[in-house]
């Protein structure tokens, strides 16, 4: 019995670590393919971006600050897609800015898989309004307070914000509805609080990865209306979105389909720490029980 | 439900995923094809910065600033801005951070960085200091212990408010070491560690969903565009 507990504890110390990868691929790539997937709402910390986006005045234009590079996009790139076809849904002209050299890519990656797919109607510079990077990082997010255009005198191409006419008395940042950065690191949701959000009367909301979740919820519900961390916020999102929009689950519901995936391979991280778990509670036994 | 492959003829989705699978070669042992990707990873990386940073900050920043006929050759159509005699202040500058090149005149340099850092610290210092120093004490405690609504006291975010406040005060009681942590202060300082623990563990979590999204976020790129499976 003794020898028994020792060799089964013995194999489990010593399960090589490239069984638990092995398996962390496999039920990822089998729950992708099944298209498993897992019911989700909103909660109260997601909920509130949703419910601004409806609640905001007819044209009431959205600022989407897309600030994150490609290595963040899996987790965030769902937000920028979901509150983009939200706005697009309800009538808010949405402008994209970043504080990301990247940003320009990620902007173009929303408009393509999103707007150009999904709203094929919709008009540049009426219905949406690229400002993409600049430099500067929080400098930049001071100096748009009270004038766009110190920073921005035209969008991408080149259309100088006066004829723009998504932005349409538009001056600085407090004339938006809503700013919401989908935030990657520095620069990004911290230092919009910090210079835009916790010194002027603007609404805030965020989205973050899952690393930086814990640095922004002590920012909830004060300092920011709401917040989406990493993809199961935006599978929240997008939930909201579906519930309140029905023509949208036809659309491009990233999160929610990442989620089935997401949480299998939660399952199998668990049961691997309660097989280590119990591989120490046999040793233990085993040393016990040994003369 | 499962579909047929259907291969990718793109060139860019296929480098895509050769490189995906190069890296993911690294969790069977340490091999050429990781070794190779992690290369071209950092020097095309290297590049982009320099390019961007080039395009993006010095040139619109500094030369154009300088030189305004410069931007005839990059954007022919935009009108010629003026002569900016102020972008000479951080030209100087940057230029001084170049002198730690050279071992005798290194000490220049610590001028530009003395004045970023001290600009930077006397800018930032205030908003600090209110969003996350003073906020923070208010989001803790001064939201009222009792919330109602419409005369209904709602216990479950009076409870919530209450594990916060109490949380916090036990986790600064852990960090005091001028005290002995023995008796009821002991007993505070424990629930403290708890409650960091819980947090550390919320942490690990989160990080851990992150990174597992990253995993399928390849994994789609994989089955889908590449494959056509999905």
């Amino acid at each position: 019995m003794n020898l028994g507990y020792d060799r089964l504890a013995s194999r489990l110390e010593s399960l090589d670590r490239r069984w638990i990868f092995l398996v962390l691929a496999a039920v990822v790539v089998i729950s992708l393919l099944t298209g498993v997937s897992t019911p989700d709402r909103a909660t109260s910390v997601v909920q509130p971006i949703y419910d601004r986006i409806e609640n905001l005045p007819a044209g009431a234009p959205i600022l989407l600050s897309l600030d994150y590079s490609p290595s963040s996009a899996p987790e965030l790139e769902p937000m920028a897609d979901a509150l983009t076809q939200h706005a697009l849904l309800t009538g808010h002209p949405i402008c994209y800015m970043s504080l990301y050299p990247t940003g320009n890519n990620m902007i173009s990656r929303v408009e393509e898989r999103v707007i150009a797919r999904e709203f094929p109607q919709a008009v540049p510079a009426r219905d949406w309004v690229t400002l993409g990077f600049q430099v500067g990082g929080e400098m930049l997010i001071n100096s748009l307070r009270d004038s766009l255009t110190a920073r921005y005198p035209t969008d991408v191409s080149g259309r100088p914000l006066a004829a723009i006419p998504a932005l349409r008395g538009v001056r600085g940042l407090t004339d938006f509805g809503l700013i919401v950065s989908l935030s990657a690191g520095q620069p990004g949701l911290k230092e919009w609080i910090l210079y835009a959000g916790d010194v002027m009367d603007v609404p805030l909301a965020g989205g973050c990865t899952g690393v930086g979740a814990p640095q922004f919820f002590p920012y909830y519900p004060l300092q920011i209306l709401g917040l989406m961390s990493a993809l199961k916020g935006a599978a929240e999102y997008e939930a909201a979105l579906a519930r309140g929009h029905p023509e949208f689950t036809a659309a491009n519901r990233q999160a929610t389909r990442g989620m089935g995936p997401q949480s299998a391979a939660h399952v199998v991280i668990v049961a691997f720490i309660l097989l280590g778990n119990a591989g120490l509670l046999l040793r233990r036994c085993a040393n016990r029980r040994s003369p | 439900m499962i579909a047929a492959f259907d291969l990718s003829g793109d060139l860019q989705v296929w480098i895509g995923a050769l490189l995906t699978l190069m890296v993911f070669s690294f969790l069977w042992r340490d091999n050429p094809f990781y070794k190779f990707a992690e290369h071209v990873f950092v020097g095309v990386s290297a590049a982009y910065w320099m390019v961007m940073g080039f395009w993006t900050t010095l040139w619109p920043a500094l030369v154009l600033k300088l030189f305004p006929a410069a931007g005839r050759w990059s954007s022919p159509e935009a009108p010629v801005g003026a002569w900016d005699p102020v972008a000479l202040i951080p030209a100087a500058l940057g230029l001084l951070m170049l002198a730690r090149l050279w071992p005798r005149l290194s000490w220049l340099g610590k001028w530009p960085t003395a004045f970023a850092l001290g600009t930077t610290a006397g800018y930032s210092l205030v908003r600090y200091l209110r969003s996350d120093f003073l906020y923070q004490i208010q989001a803790t405690i001064g939201t009222g212990l009792a919330p109602t609504a419409g005369g209904r006291w709602l216990w479950q975010e009076s409870l919530a408010q209450l594990l916060v406040l109490a949380g916090t005060v036990s986790g600064l009681v852990y960090f005091v070491n001028t005290r002995e942590q023995k008796g009821a202060y002991g007993r505070v300082a424990r629930w403290g560690l708890l409650v960091l623990m819980i947090t550390f563990g919320a942490s690990f979590g989160s990080a851990v969903m992150g990174r597992v999204a990253l995993l399928v976020g390849r994994f789609q790129e994989l089955l889908g565009p590449w494959l056509g499976i999905l």
